[in-house]
């Protein structure tokens, strides 16, 4: 069945839209990952305009996210205030990261760094996610990585502002989430993704949250950052296709609910194991598009750093609802 | 008598009479020429045609807009060859280029194509090449190289591809004339692969009718036009020139829900923008309250209250625990 997209112009089939839906949706709502990486190139594909597909991309995120994020609520795999800590770190971080792109691209050098960047962060967190997880499914030892107690957390634990979050049943400095999440923020700015791929390996092996708990608060996140993004690129942009968005969503969120049944099937390790198998497939996706010589070498500016936006929407808001959370 | 002084003035006089028949000889001349100049151009400016028929006259997009065939014909002078173009509004566009560095391709260049037109489709009878000079098909802009020769291409990194020297900075700059070149051939064929841009020869039907020859033009609506005014051109060609010209506009308009939203965009962005942040967090919630509906569903209570594990004669323990299960899975 044919259906046009208002703002990108173009009619497209539904059901083909729905299916990519699903798809996002159901890797979403397994791995905790937003999917804009996935889905902006494969909007692309069915010959949406770039800018479009990225920030319609953005929209049916929040969508997906919302549903994935409802639905970890229910089973209990969000944590609220760690996921608060988290997305002010991520916004302050991407905040800065995006005057450090300016000044990459006033150098010449940007795409190259972010080219860079995308495969070293990807080569390196799939790879020890992917060997990690192997190791330990084959010893048959559960995902637990807060049981073993190593040097660097008792320095970690010395530190200042201590907090409990009972929810992940770890306790750290406010400080140790906020750098971290920070420094992914810087990244992310950088690469120009929501970051859920490097922010629940984080989550996991250097907060020792439980695996289903990361992908939960990941989802938290990512809701936010998605909204305010949203609302950036229709506000400035005037690039969201709500139609799109929408059908989209609808594959989405019943994917999302599918993907969060589905990560409750799996155990730890088995969802980092797909999660580093999807980071590594996004590198070697861009390793092969950087040395394949193109059809046509030029192509039209999308504005797909979805993050730099962020900055200005609603930190404040964002936490204040933090301090209201925290009590 | 005939004395000299008169001898002077009679030569005099001759002398001032050949100028005089000099100047109405001239003016003779200019006079001629005046009356013929205006009649020598005219040869060669274009006779105004009938309008050409549009069905339909306008495209309306609805939201189940499929596509749409476009039918253009009309009437030319007999025996007259005829293109077809059609054009969109002009507007500036930004790219990126690619380059190798090293064994990698990267984005090493930013182009900014100034006031191409947003649609370039050209239908010809014939070849266009055989059926104008290189003159006319450049002055009407009708062909693909007529249209690179008037895309204006801007640079941030001045390339010399004759010295192989690449210098990159953060200012548009003219680009050196073969790089210019390479960068409008890129930018047609990047057109072309999404459907704006076309050439294409002996797509136009041409039939004898009485002493006119009647052209019929039929085409798809390229998918990716964006909404507006389109001009549609006609040109009957014979002799390597245009004898006779004619124009019409196709217009294509988004109409019900999808010009709503489109209005709604890009009148009011930020409202916009707030709605659909709202409506997709809805849509997410929506969804799961009606998936978690679902599940609930599929765990039947009996008619006294009690959940389908007691009702099968399990222990209330049993039960409690598939009501949790049913609100809270466990974790692992």
């Amino acid at each position: 069945m044919p259906i046009l997209l208002p703002i990108a112009g173009i009619t497209t089939n539904l059901a083909v839209v729905i299916a990519i839906g699903v798809v996002i949706g159901l890797l979403s709502g397994l791995l905790g990952v937003g999917g804009g990486f996935l889905l902006t190139p494969i909007l692309m594909m069915i010959g949406v305009p770039p800018t479009v597909a990225a920030a319609s991309g953005t929209n049916a995120i929040v969508a997906t996210s919302s549903s994935g994020m409802a639905a970890h609520f229910r089973l209990r795999n969000v944590d609220l205030r760690m996921g608060t800590i988290l997305l002010s770190g991520g916004l302050a971080g991407s905040g800065v990261g995006v005057h450090f792109v300016r000044i990459l691209r006033s150098m010449g050098n940007a795409d190259f760094a972010i080219e860079i960047t995308y495969i070293l962060m990807l080569g390196f967190v799939g790879g020890y996610i992917v060997r990690d997880s192997w190791r330990k499914m084959r010893q048959g030892q559960m995902a637990n990585p807060r049981r073993g107690r190593s040097r660097s957390r008792g320095l970690l634990s010395n530190l200042p502002a201590q907090m409990e979050f009972p929810h992940s049943g770890v306790r750290h400095s406010v400080f140790v989430p906020f750098i971290l999440c920070f420094l992914v923020g810087l990244l992310t700015a950088v690469m120009g993704v929501a970051g859920g791929f490097i922010l629940v390996p984080m989550m996991v092996y250097l907060l020792s949250m439980p695996a289903h708990v990361a992908v939960g608060t990941s989802l938290f996140q990512a809701l936010f950052t998605c909204a305010g993004a949203t609302f950036m690129q229709a506000g400035s942009n005037r690039t969201v296709d709500l139609v799109l968005a929408m059908i989209v969503a609808v594959g989405s969120t019943v994917g999302a609910q599918i993907g969060a049944r589905m990560s409750r099937l799996l155990r730890g390790e088995q969802l980092m194991i797909l999660l580093g198998i999807l980071a590594l497939a996004v590198m070697l996706k861009i390793v092969v598009a950087l040395v394949i010589t193109p059809s046509i070498p030029i192509s039209e500016i999308a504005a797909i750093h979805c993050l730099p936006p962020i900055q200005h929407v609603g930190a404040g808001a964002v936490l204040h609802f933090g301090r209201c959370l925290m009590g | 008598m005939f004395d000299g002084v008169s001898a002077v003035k009679f030569y005099r006089e001759c002398l001032w009479r050949g100028w005089l028949l000099r100047a109405l000889a001239l003016a003779v001349c200019f006079g001629a020429s005046a009356i013929a100049l205006p009649t020598a151009p005219a040869d060669h400016a274009p006779a105004e045609m009938p309008p050409p028929k549009l069905i339909p006259e306008t495209i309306e997009m609805g939201a189940f807009y499929e596509g749409s065939h476009v039918r253009i014909e009309g009437t030319a002078p007999d025996g007259a060859g005829v293109l077809v173009v059609i054009r969109g509004d002009r507007k500036d566009e930004f790219f990126n280029r690619k380059g190798r560095v090293g064994p990698i391709w990267l984005n090493v260049d930013r182009i900014h194509i100034k006031q191409a037109p947003s649609v370039f489709l050209s239908f010809a009878s014939g070849d266009a090449s055989t059926m104008l000079d290189r003159a006319s098909l450049d002055e009407y802009r009708l062909d693909e190289s007529a249209i690179m020769k008037r895309i204006h291409c801007l640079c941030r990194c001045k390339c010399s591809l004759t010295e192989g020297t690449r210098q990159s900075g953060d200012r548009d700059m003219q680009p050196d004339p073969e790089y210019a070149k390479l960068l409008q051939g890129d930018f047609f064929h990047l057109k072309e692969r999404e459907g704006c841009y076309c050439v294409r020869p002996h797509s136009v039907n041409l039939t004898a009718s009485g002493s006119k020859t009647a052209y019929a033009l039929d085409f798809e609506w390229p998918r990716m036009a964006p909404p507006g005014d389109y001009q549609v051109e006609v040109y009957a060609c014979r002799g390597m020139c245009v004898i006779a010209r004619s124009a019409a506009t196709l217009r294509f308009v988004e109409v019900g829900f999808p010009a709503y939203m489109a209005s709604l965009a890009s009148n009011r962005p930020w409202a916009y923008g707030g709605g659909a942040v709202l409506v997709a967090m809805l849509a997410g919630f929506l969804t799961d309250a009606l998936a978690s509906r679902l599940r609930r569903k599929r765990r039947p209570r009996a008619k006294d209250g009690t959940t389908a594990a007691s009702a099968r004669g399990g222990a209330p323990e049993e039960a409690a625990v598939e009501t949790h299960e049913a609100e809270t899975t466990h974790r692992d």
